[in-house]
């Protein structure tokens, strides 16, 4: 019923276009929640083992980088 | 060298920077590849658009890990902060240069798209065959000295 009514008073192409914004929004929350509490993690791992701190820096750096291609798949499928 | 005093322990390492720039080498390694894929894929529009998604990751790994290490280095507030802003900064940069790329007729958009998502997965993980992980070496395996 909402559907019918935004295609009423919209363009396809522009509801689309939103809509495909709306979903890259969302595909960025999961990432995001991600890196949070990996970075959380290592801060806290750090905190307790500092003489590790150097490894966790090197596994929380690719963490993020890993977490990121989540990123980049959401802005990938909007353009698409 | 003087020690730089932070709460963050090793602070003084450039680890980040250290696998960014492996992560690049192995980009540029990487870049004969992808552009010949990309031409075959869609000609010179394909070729180009596959260099810039791989200038686009290189530029990300290179940014991310500056930004990390001066980071690390400051405080680890700073390192939680720099964290989350610096991925949504990067993810608004990137978003940024892909509509721009996608207004340019002279560059596949697609290949564009494909070699991005590719490269920063095939790069992170041909990357973890090469980190090390030992106290001695906390960044990258050191390379086996030439006989």
């Amino acid at each position: 019923m909402i559907s019918q009514a935004l295609l009423a008073v919209t363009d396809k192409g522009e509801l689309k276009d939103g809509l495909s914004a709306v979903g890259y929004g969302l595909a960025a929350i999961g990432p995001g929640i991600g890196i949070g509490t990996l970075v959380g993690q290592s801060v806290q791992a750090m905190a307790r083992q500092p003489e590790m701190a150097g490894q966790v820096r090197t596994t929380m750096f690719l963490g993020i980088a890993f977490a990121e291609a989540l990123a980049l798949i959401g802005f990938v499928v909007k353009f698409i | 060298m003087s020690a730089i005093f932070s709460p963050v322990a090793n602070a003084e390492q450039r680890i980040e920077m250290e696998i960014a720039r492996d992560l690049a080498k192995h980009a540029v390694y990487l870049a004969p590849v992808a552009i010949v894929a990309g031409f075959v894929a869609a000609r010179g529009a394909g070729a180009l658009g596959a260099l810039i998604a791989l200038v686009v990751i290189a530029g990300n790994f290179l940014i991310s890990a500056a930004m990390l290490g001066w980071a690390a280095r400051v405080s680890t507030g700073a390192l939680t902060a720099t964290a989350l802003g610096g991925f949504v900064v990067r993810l608004g940069i990137i978003t940024v240069v892909g509509i721009g790329v996608k207004q340019l007729h002279s560059v596949h958009f697609p290949t564009f798209c494909i070699v991005l998502i590719a490269a920063h997965l095939g790069l992170l993980f041909l990357e973890l065959r090469h980190v090390s992980l030992t106290l001695a070496h906390p960044g990258l395996k050191p390379e086996k000295e030439k006989a």
